[in-house]
């Protein structure tokens, strides 16, 4: 597989639980070494979308190609090749950290040496401790490192930091990083935009089913509309109605200003002030970052999904 | 080309032995690090086992097992035969030759032997059932006074030495069946506790079959109840110097099969319920009227006869009886082909459905 052949194929994916679609007509190709995010509220299809590339959930119609296989007849020689972590999952909880990594390193057959990877993912200190009393990062470490334990082509990671205090996200975004540094395919969900803008070379946006917007954050941020925010910061407070109807929020002597044309709406701004004797401070233009992108989709895809 | 072909075919099955190994050890683990279900599992039927034995011991007979060797055209002996028919417990066995009669008698396999010539009226008892042969004693008695009307022979007790069945002999096959349907049902609500919690889940998205993990699963639950058995054979012949005294091949294949039963129930337990709450229930519902009906502890036929009916429902009672007559009377598995038949069809439907309904994770 050369290194911009695509390592995920998906065409025409359907999905229906009880007779309701959950996936409506997915396609999308992944290129080796590409992280992608796949982004959308609770219950747009990311994690269902997921499994069923991993093969843990049965397809209705359409096709999942990994790795240039059919996942509907290579299902085992797929998951010999790729990493998954699992959203909504527990390991042994009776055991070890070690004898969990033992058991998986058993049935990948990895004949490596245990250490190695116990110390690459920073679970020597933790080793001897029985699962089920891990911290919440300490668990996600491990099951990130369960999931790299066959040194897979492609890894699956289902909301990895859910839950996780910024300290303990930002390492693991850390070890997120280095897989994609040394050339790992990465698919992952997740709830957090600046998750996605961190890691992600490729955003998939999904509402009820459907993929609603599918480019790369630059592309994304550029391509879509959406206004910029001013933020003025003057030597006296003023109120939201002095602002004259511009869409702003107005605390004391800072006011901001959502604004689609800034030099319009910046002179409109200074004359009022002029008015009023008002001496300004300090002038910041905001660019829209991917929580503004996502909002936008999702307000402007209401109608059709 | 055959050749290649042939060592890929072993080489992939070496590979599968080998993740049926690691599910082996994973769920030996599992078993020993949780120690209330060991206590429970090993330690608790060992403790039952002991004070039932102890307390017990000498005070049971199940039911009267009366030979009669001898003297098939003498009134006597038609008379004793019409009077024993009628009482419920009492059993009686005609024997043409005396040979066995004998070895039946000295193995314990009869509770009393009656030599019946036309001069002499022989009761053969061991001293620690003297009970019983006084109460044979009168009853023949009666019988003769009734058949000759006038001046009965006289009643010789011979007294003989016999491998004595004592309670201990009744209860242990019983426990070992009981106890193996105990882990076997005990393995199935583990599993159900992994796969709610989403570990088989986990274990879905490796190379990892069902096959392989079902077979791993089975061997490894297989052992555990072996390493059981053992240890309670152990306990039964140091403290009470019980051993088998029927076939070793015999008792050993209806152990076996009994634990592949009662492991495949675990499973189709397992697949059956959605919540281990469900799964206690269930296991509640089949173990515990199974220690009171299905003649473990109690005889069947002191049971009242609703019960009895209802106890042949319960595949417990077929296993239990079996085994208690070829673990204690030396009866050969063929004697019981309906039985073996019965097995075979249950075990395949449980089997069958245990595999095809196994499930890795929630339905969502």
């Amino acid at each position: 597989m050369s290194a911009n052949s695509y390592i995920i194929e998906i065409v025409g994916l359907n999905k229906f639980y009880d007779g309701l679609p959950v996936l409506k007509n997915i396609n999308f190709k992944i290129k080796s070494g590409e992280t992608v995010g796949i982004l959308g509220a609770n219950g747009a299809g990311k994690s269902t979308l997921l499994e069923s590339i991993e093969g843990l959930r049965k397809i209705d119609n359409g096709n999942i190609k990994v790795l240039g296989l059919d996942i509907k007849k290579h299902q085992k020689k797929i998951q010999k090749n790729i990493g998954i972590q699992l959203q909504k999952t527990s390991l042994f909880e009776e055991l070890t950290v070690e004898d969990n990594v033992k058991i998986f390193y058993g049935l990948y057959g990895v004949k490596k040496n245990i250490i190695d990877i116990i110390n690459e993912f920073d679970l020597e200190k933790i080793k001897n401790s029985k699962v089920g009393r891990l911290s919440g990062g300490q668990f996600q470490r491990l099951n990130l490192c369960l999931s790299m334990i066959n040194n897979p082509k492609i890894l699956f990671l289902d909301e990895p930091t859910t839950g996780l205090d910024p300290k303990v996200r930002k390492e693991l975004w850390d070890k997120i990083r280095e897989l994609k540094n040394a050339g790992h395919t990465i698919l992952l969900t997740t709830h957090y935009m600046e998750e996605a803008e961190e890691l992600c070379d490729r955003i998939i946006f999904m509402r009820q089913g459907k993929i609603v917007a599918d480019d790369t954050p630059k592309n994304l941020t550029k391509t879509i509309n959406i206004p910029k925010e001013l933020v003025i910061e003057v030597d006296k407070p003023i109120t939201r109605e002095e602002m004259h109807g511009l869409d702003s929020i107005a605390n004391g002597t800072q006011i901001r200003i959502k604004s689609s044309n800034i030099m319009k709406d910046l002179m409109f701004v200074f004359e009022i002030f002029k008015n009023k004797d008002i001496q300004v401070i300090d002038v910041k233009i905001t660019d829209a970052n991917l929580e503004d992108v996502y909002m936008e989709i999702y307000n402007a895809t209401t109608s059709i999904c | 080309m055959c050749t290649w072909k042939f060592i890929m075919q072993q080489l992939q099955f070496a590979n599968s032995m080998t993740k049926v190994f690691h599910i082996f050890k994973l769920f030996s683990k599992i078993f020993i690090k949780d120690r209330f279900n060991l206590f429970m599992i090993f330690f608790f039927n060992a403790f039952i086992m002991v004070i039932f034995g102890i307390s017990m011991e000498n005070r049971y007979e199940n039911d009267v097992n009366i030979g009669i060797y001898g003297g098939i055209n003498n009134k006597v002996y038609k008379q004793i035969v019409t009077d024993f028919e009628s009482q419920k417990n009492v059993k009686l066995k005609i024997y043409g030759d005396n040979e066995k009669f004998k070895n039946d008698l000295e193995n314990g396999n009869l509770t009393l032997g009656l030599s019946i010539s036309d001069k002499k009226l022989s009761l053969f008892a061991d001293n620690e059932r003297a009970l019983w042969s006084k109460f044979l004693q009168s009853t023949v008695e009666v019988a003769a006074l009734k058949a000759y009307g006038v001046s009965p022979p006289v009643v010789h007790i011979v007294s003989i030495e016999t491998r004595n069945k004592s309670y201990f002999d009744f209860f242990f096959p019983g426990i070992l069946i009981f106890s193996i349907m105990q882990v076997g049902l005990s393995g199935g609500i583990m599993l159900l506790v992994q796969r709610t919690k989403g570990s088989l889940k986990r274990l879905k998205i490796t190379p990892l079959r069902k096959w392989e993990f079902l077979l791993g699963y089975v061997s490894c639950y297989l052992c555990i109840m072996i390493i059981q058995v053992l240890g309670y054979y152990g306990i039964a012949n140091l403290i009470f110097e019980y051993s088998f005294y029927g076939s070793l091949t015999n008792v050993i294949t209806l152990l076996i099969g009994s634990s592949v039963l009662f492991i495949l129930l675990g499973i189709l337990l397992c697949n059956a319920c959605n919540t281990v709450e469900n799964g206690n229930n269930f296991n509640r519902f089949f173990v515990f009227p199974a220690s009171f009906i299905c003649g473990v502890f109690i005889p069947l036929s002191s049971l009242p006869e609703i019960v009895q009916k209802i106890a042949w429902f319960h595949p417990l009672t077929y296993l239990v009886e079996v085994t208690r007559k070829v673990a204690n009377y030396n009866e050969a598995l063929l004697n019981f082909q309906q039985y073996i038949l019965g097995y075979i069809i249950m075990t395949s439907i449980i089997a069958y459905f245990s595999i095809k309904t196994f499930k890795w994770k929630e339905n969502s």
